[in-house]
């Protein structure tokens, strides 16, 4: 497995082609083939082992490389300056900023209006020009709409507008952090339609399986949407916006200088739906269920809970390893057999580097929450042995070393990314740390009762509005 | 388990000692008036010395949010007064997301028709809100309390259900009166309902003028600026805006009468605060600096 994933790691570094590693693939597959029939003795161990490695290897370049190879129809419209027409679905929750919405759209078929010379657009609208219009894909593309009207995940759109290829900020990798998503065109402020489906050329253009798959999250969404708004009723700004990032990684609404101010105390993790969060989740979920049923039950109520978590927190990549590593934690108490840690997070690691092979080299937040998960494993055990000396009140050695070994084992990767490492995250971590649950708790039952009895809610709402102030002001106070 | 107890005890002793704190602290009595920092649009707080609040339009986005919960206390989702002077981007979006965020006990506006996608939102919003839903014309008027109250000087005639193109001109404008003082609030009003204001001889003479549209040059004439002679004027409009807002002649018209004048792309938030039988103050925060002024009148 460790092959795997060196294999797409150097597939996605180095250009390497895809004959050599079938020819290796091949000759390695030949070679345990040959010596398998001459019987069990040539074939030792060592050897067997290291052609499986290879073979592994191979299989994970292949993997980036067939990832990569996806037909982009709709890059050969970038920057060109010509009016197109894009139809297909929402594929994703729409992102509300402050003053704008971002969809992202997965394009099912491509229309220009008008006549256009067919050398400037180049192969893609040849082949228009030989169909009857329309051109049809299932790529994606990232717009920038207006604040209203308001979209919602599933929703067939239209929209007409001028491609552009993404752009890199003053420090950050904007072009790789769509790329992982499969994103690699833009379009501000299109004129954007609802449709339906009979504007398709081809109806059955969206899939059965998709319809599936939109009929599920639409509802998931619908029950995060309202329950966000619940939490932004009840408590103020910025609170709210903070008590939402907490409980489900949602970030978008909080202000920019409170955001900085986390950036710097390195407690954005916090934010963002961590092993931390998941576990949280995890106990209130199976004490809740262990106070009626069996231990035995119990449990795969707690597991289907965690994945009805991770769905609605929009399945990002730290969320999904959270949620893998904490079902395992969880399989393993039930089976009361001792846990291996490091099969479990190399298994929850390729599981999701198959799934998307390029989260290994563009996802920082991949990076970062295996780095920190491996600190608390190895570094950890190894670090109280050291540190008995700590006082230990609310927690606050176990915190302190838990903080200090996730730090030291991603500091190389915040180094590469960021630049710059903070001094003060280990104090501001904690310090807000212990509060992190009980806020978590507060802001869901205050979420919750706002959605059946809106004055309920508020009461409840000013204790958990008190918790996310505490730590607000940490934060502004160490950054 | 005992000592996650302890931690909410504490915690709620916390609360409620902090609660008592700020409720002694916010004991101020008088009138407040906020001219948010929300970019290039209006959004006006008003806060009467009974603690009635009344938020006029939302600015062009979300911020008006932000706005809010720093000039509110941090308990109080409630707002008793929405008015919209009228339908246009920079001065409605903001309040739909009030209006989801906020119970809010009643609306005014015009009713003039408008068929954009916000408005549509703005249309469904009200309608679940279930709040009393006011259109109002010159004559009307609110009484607040027996120190506060404000007059309605615009529209001229009930516009509920009209077709208009723009519409700036059908702006409701407010004169909001406490104690001795008065504050003029213009909305977008070009010359044309400037100049029929004065012809008509409607009483505008005011303290304190919010400049009607942004600071645009085809608004605050000579003639209205001469009948409203204020002693100082707000601008609400955002830095940089494509707009070349606020004109140099507006400027010069104001400067002429030695009228001073406060933007909000440059100060932030402004606060226009008035106590009973003492005279008003101009308080502002300047954007990214710690600094607060106070400028006394």
């Amino acid at each position: 497995m460790l092959a795997f994933i060196l294999g797409v790691g150097s597939g996605s570094f180095f250009d390497i082609s895809q004959e050599v590693f079938l020819v290796i693939a091949i000759i390695a597959v030949s070679l345990v083939a040959v010596f398998y029939r001459q019987g069990s003795k040539t074939l030792s161990f060592p050897v067997a082992f290291s052609a499986f490695l290879i073979l592994a290897f191979s299989a994970g370049v292949l993997r980036f490389d067939v990832s990569e190879s996806i037909n982009k129809v709709l890059t050969s419209f970038n920057d060109t300056n010509v009016k197109v027409e894009l139809r297909g679905y929402i594929n994703d929750e729409p992102q509300r900023l402050i003053d704008k919405q971002r969809l992202t759209l997965q394009v099912k078929e491509i229309r220009v209006p008008d006549y256009v010379d067919p050398v400037r657009g180049r192969g893609a609208l040849r082949a228009l020009a030989a169909s009857n219009g329309a051109v049809f894909t299932d790529e994606k593309i990232l717009t920038t709409v207006n604040l209203y009207p308001e979209f919602q995940y599933g929703d067939l759109i239209s929209i007409v507008g001028i491609l552009q290829s993404p752009k890199n900020f003053d420090d950050f990798d904007y072009i790789n952090y769509l790329a992982k998503d499969g994103i690699f065109s833009l379009v501000y402020y299109p004129k954007i339609s609802e449709i339906s489906k009979d504007a398709f050329f081809r109806p059955k253009e969206v899939s059965i399986f998709e319809n599936l798959k939109i009929g599920l999250f639409k509802n998931i969404f619908r029950i995060k949407k309202s329950f966000e708004e619940s939490i932004e009723r009840v408590i103020a700004e910025p609170n709210a916006a903070l008590i939402n990032g907490i409980l489900l990684g949602s970030r978008e609404n909080i202000p920019q200088d409170l955001k900085e101010a986390f950036n710097k105390t390195g407690t954005t993790h916090i934010l963002a739906i961590s092993g931390y969060n998941i576990t949280i989740v995890g106990l209130y979920i199976s004490s809740l269920f262990m106070f009626f049923m069996r231990r035995q039950k119990a449990f795969w109520f707690t597991v289907l809970g965690i994945v009805i978590f991770t769905i609605l927190t929009g399945a990002s990549a730290s969320v999904i390893r959270a949620a893998i590593m904490g079902i395992l934690v969880l399989l393993a108490y039930r089976e009361g057999r001792f846990h291996n840690m490091t099969n479990s997070i190399v298994f929850a690691g390729v599981i999701m580097i198959i799934l998307n092979p390029k989260v290994l080299r563009f996802d920082i937040g991949f990076q970062l929450s295996f780095l920190a998960t491996l600190g608390l494993i190895y570094l950890a055990p190894f670090l109280s042995e050291k540190l008995k000396r700590v006082p230990e009140f609310w927690n606050f050695r176990e915190n302190f070393i838990a903080t200090l070994s996730a730090q030291i084992m991603v500091l190389p990767v915040i180094l590469y990314n960021f630049g710059s490492f903070s001094l003060v995250s280990l104090p501001a971590n904690v310090l807000i740390l212990p509060i992190v649950p009980i806020t978590m708790f507060f802001g869901f039952l205050a979420g919750v009762s706002g959605l059946i009895w809106l004055r309920l809610g508020e009461a409840i709402g000013l204790i958990a509005w008190l918790f996310s102030e505490y730590e607000i002001l940490i934060v502004k106070i160490f950054s | 388990m005992y000592p996650n107890l302890r931690i909410i005890i504490l915690g709620v002793l916390t609360l409620f000692l902090v609660l008592t704190f700020v409720v002694e602290f916010r004991g101020e009595y008088g009138l407040k008036v906020y001219f948010f920092d929300v970019g290039q649009g209006d959004s006006i707080f008003i806060e009467t010395e009974e603690k009635k609040q009344i938020l006029i339009d939302g600015g062009p986005d979300n911020k008006v949010v932000q706005k809010l919960s720093e000039a509110m206390p941090f308990w109080d989702r409630t707002i008793d007064l929405v008015i919209l002077t009228h339908p246009d981007k920079d001065h409605i979006l903001g309040l739909i997301e009030v209006l989801k965020r906020y119970r809010v006990k009643g609306i005014i506006e015009t009713g003039i028709e408008c068929g954009k996608a916000e408005c549509v939102v703005w249309k469904e919003l009200k309608e679940k809100e279930k709040a009393p839903v006011i259109f109002v014309k010159l004559g009307d008027s609110l009484i607040l309390n027996e120190n506060t109250k404000i007059l309605i000087l615009n529209p001229f005639a009930d516009m509920a259900g009209e077709k208009i193109s723009k519409a700036n001109n059908s702006s409701i404008v407010a004169k909001l009166i406490y104690d001795g003082y008065s504050i003029l609030l213009t909305g977008d009003i070009e010359k044309h309902i400037e100049e029929k204001l004065v012809l008509a001889g409607v009483d505008i003479d005011s303290d304190y003028l919010k400049i009607p549209h942004h600071g645009s040059k085809t608004s605050t004439t000579e003639e209205f600026l001469e009948k409203i002679s204020p002693l100082s004027a707000f601008i609400s409009l955002g830095k940089n805006n494509s707009y070349g807002h606020p004109h140099d002649e507006v400027t010069g018209r104001l400067e002429k009468r030695n009228i001073k004048y406060y933007r909000t792309d440059e100060l932030g938030t402004i606060l226009l605060s008035c106590k009973f039988n003492e005279p008003c103050s101009v308080k502002f925060q300047i954007p990214n600096s710690k600094i607060q002024i106070t400028n006394d009148k």
